[in-house]
């Protein structure tokens, strides 16, 4: 491959590792920061923020002057707070549990990143995801990462063929331990830098941060299956389907958020047990296996397959009969096991073997 | 790589060059007894004299050498004039929106001690009015700091008039000047103007960076904001910057014999470069503060539909440095204060280059630089 290439790098160990893998392979190479967030102006740095402050652009821009390839930092605030940030406050609002970092990849670094790269005649754009993608003659695939307890691949389930075709991810086939040896033996300062946490761009608890830019909520009751009223809350965006903690109520038994009802702007809290369902619904789709891809565009539905759902960013993966109703319906239905699913978060589908992605989507209320 | 982004840092002269090379002169501390101490000390003050021989120091005036025009500019602004601010809490002080951030961000902090902040607008034109400056000052004005020529524009403030004004009608105000973009590229006579306390840095006509000077009015008292031992006659402790000093002061001393022909040099390629691109892109293109005095090496360009950040981007990759606006620690490109302080929209403001270059700008760096401007612009604009 000749064509030069965007790195994006963040100031931490993965992207730098692969800015300096692509640079050993010979390509060249132009590095970019994306500016997402100013966190002077939304409530000051916190310690567990690891990008997008000064330090961190010094320490990417240091790992670029080392491997010499130019670096710039590009300013992405204004996309990111409309595609992801408010995205991320009005679900919350609206009783949905959202995955910013999904939204990020498809509107912001693998959109307009991808825009900005077009103008320096940069086609290819890599991250330090841990993630891998495949050719063969059907297509691209996209591969969980070799690191089983760093793969990202699910966040990246949004992926076009086309927009695979111009992405490398050169971490994806390493491990997070060999990747840092490799950091350190190239004498890169961000070998031992520590892990980012959660989400980028939230300092504090999402819940401040939700009534910190939205605004604060309705409040309105707890209440169980039945409708009795077991205490209050101060707003539907401190809740997920699933959740157990913070509830604020005592009952004999363990709580746990059942339904979050947008309408009577009240909780719904049960037992475990009651968590329970056959299967889900899922909108929002996008195919990247090439087999399901070419039957989804011949358009002849139902469209039925088994798979591993991955509910949420590091679930396990439970098996599912996938069966896609209409172009973007999908029904999914529990065959062994079952998971708890909160909507707003994505479904992700993958091979039976756990590895490949086929596709994913939007996990919507039922 | 060819440097068209001079006001940021002008590049070394060949005497600094030079100079740097002989490390074995630059080892000793200058207030150490011993010989080598002497020779040390020798440099510093053989320093002193070339700058002061650029600047006209006069002999009620004091040159103290500091870490950069930073320093300096927040030394001029933190100084005992406030000292009994908690007893009459009606203190301002007078700037423009258009300073650096060493100067703003020092008022800000004054502000946050109780300080009244009052700020000069320019117009839409870039200019600063004498009027709106008077408007802003009163008795209980007790510094009014200004540029002499703004980095990001090049504007020239019509500083004589307004010292002349400010002195006629408050003659007890302090006065400051951050002239470091005015160093090298405009004949300035610092020691007749009557001004309190006047910022430069070296970096910026072809000495280090890390060095700077704040040139004093022996009759004003002004406090040190670093501590400790009596070093550059009290008013900046620490051990001198020995390297950076000395090699301000070979660039002073070769500025001093070739300035008038350095601004010739400046106004001829600017000329030229203003000629060319009005001729290639005149419908998208406007120069900003266009009928106002402007640095001779400045070019300000708004360029119709682009993204500075890109084609500043796109042209370091073919070996060309310009910049989007100042130069900016973090990295981070933010739009302009100068330009959003002129009125301009954030969209104009970042569609905004820089263009800046040195005196000895050779007609080949400009031709070739004039080549791969437009050939990027065009590409950008098509």
């Amino acid at each position: 491959m000749t064509d030069k290439i965007v790195v994006a790098m963040s100031g931490g160990v993965d992207s730098g590792v692969s800015a300096l893998i692509l640079k050993e392979q010979g390509h060249d190479l132009v590095g970019i920061s994306m500016q997402v967030w100013d966190y002077r102006q939304n409530g000051g740095c916190s310690t567990k923020a690891t990008c997008c402050s000064p330090d961190d652009f010094t320490d990417a821009r240091v790992v670029a002057d080392k491997i010499d390839i130019p670096y710039y930092v590009f300013d992405f605030e204004k996309t990111f707070r409309k595609k992801v940030i408010d995205d991320f406050v009005n679900k919350y609002q609206q009783g949905l549990t959202p995955n910013p970092c999904i939204e990020c990849n498809n509107k912001v670094k693998f959109k307009e990143l991808r825009n900005r790269a077009d103008k320096l005649n940069c086609p290819i754009v890599a991250t330090g995801h841990y993630a891998q993608i495949e050719k063969d003659e059907q297509g691209y695939h996209l591969i969980r990462g070799v690191d089983s307890n760093k793969d990202q691949s699910y966040f990246l389930y949004g992926l076009l063929q086309n927009e695979l075709a111009n992405t490398l991810f050169p971490v994806g086939a390493m491990t997070k331990p060999e990747v840092r040896e490799l950091a350190k033996s190239y004498g890169l300062s961000i070998a031992t830098k520590p892990e980012s946490q959660d989400i980028c761009f939230v300092s504090g608890s999402v819940k401040d941060f939700i009534v910190k830019i939205g605004g604060k909520g309705k409040s309105g009751n707890m209440i169980n299956a039945k409708g009795d009223i077991l205490g209050t809350h101060d707003g539907i965006h401190s809740f997920t389907v699933g959740q157990r903690r913070g509830l604020g109520i005592s009952t004999e038994n363990p709580n746990y958020v059942l339904d979050i009802n947008t309408e009577t702007n009240n909780i719904v809290v049960g037992e475990k047990k009651e968590l329970e369902k056959e299967g889900y619904l899922v909108r929002e789709v996008n195919w990247i296996r090439p087999d399901i891809l070419k039957l989804n565009q011949e358009g002849i539905y139902p469209i039925k397959f088994n798979a591993i759902a991955q509910v949420r960013y590091g679930h396990e993966g439970v098996p599912v009969e996938v069966e896609i109703v209409e172009k973007d319906l999908v029904k999914v239905k529990f065959t062994k096991g079952w998971a708890t699913v909160s909507p707003g978060q994505a479904s992700v589908f993958y091979c039976m073997d756990n590895k490949e992605v086929i596709g994913g989507g939007k996990i919507v209320k039922s | 790589m060819i440097n068209f982004d001079a006001n940021a840092s002008y590049g070394l002269l060949p005497e600094v060059k030079s100079a740097i090379k002989k490390f074995e002169l630059f080892q000793a501390n200058p207030s150490s007894i011993h010989q080598l101490g002497q020779n040390a000390r020798g440099l510093i003050e053989e320093a002193r004299t070339n700058v002061s021989n650029l600047l006209k120091v006069g002999p009620n005036q004091r040159l103290v050498f500091t870490s950069g025009a930073s320093e300096s500019n927040t030394q001029a602004i933190f100084s005992s004039y406030w000292n009994d601010i908690g007893e009459k809490n009606s203190a301002n002080i007078v700037t423009t929106a258009i300073e650096h951030p060493s100067v703003l961000e020092a008022v800000n902090h004054l502000e946050k001690l109780g300080i009244e902040k009052r700020l000069v607008y320019p117009k839409e034109s870039g200019e600063i009015r004498i009027s709106d400056f008077l408007d802003q000052i009163d008795n209980n004005t007790r510094l009014v700091s200004f540029m002499i020529a703004n980095n990001e524009t090049g504007y020239i403030l019509p500083i004589e008039e307004l010292v002349k004004e400010i002195r006629g009608k408050f003659p007890d105000i302090v006065i400051h000047c951050d002239a470091v973009q005015a160093l090298g590229k405009m004949e300035v006579d610092y020691s007749s103007l009557g001004i309190d306390l006047i910022s430069f840095s070296a970096h910026k006509i072809g000495g280090l960076s890390g060095v700077g000077a704040l040139v004093v009015n022996k009759s004003i008292k002004v406090d040190p904001i670093i501590y400790g031992g009596p070093q550059e006659s009290r008013y900046r402790a620490g051990t001198e910057n020995l390297l950076g000093i000395y090699s301000f002061g070979l660039a002073a001393k070769a500025l001093l014999g070739k300035l008038t022909n350095d601004i010739s040099a400046m106004k001829a390629s600017k000329n030229h470069i203003c000629k060319e691109l009005n001729n290639n892109f005149g419908n998208s293109i406007a120069i900003n503060c266009q009928g106002l005095d402007i640095l001779p090496n400045t070019i300000s360009l708004e360029i119709k539909d682009v993204f500075s950040d890109d084609l500043v981007v796109a042209l370091d990759l073919k070996g060309i440095c310009i910049s989007s606006g100042a130069a900016c620690a973090s990295g981070k490109p933010l739009p302009s204060h100068v330009l959003l302080a002129m009125g301009k929209s954030e969209e104009k403001a970042k569609s905004t280059v820089r263009i800046s270059f040195r005196a000895d700008l050779s007609d080949k760096d400009r031709d070739d630089f004039l080549s791969i401007f437009s050939e990027t612009l065009t590409k950008f604009t098509s």
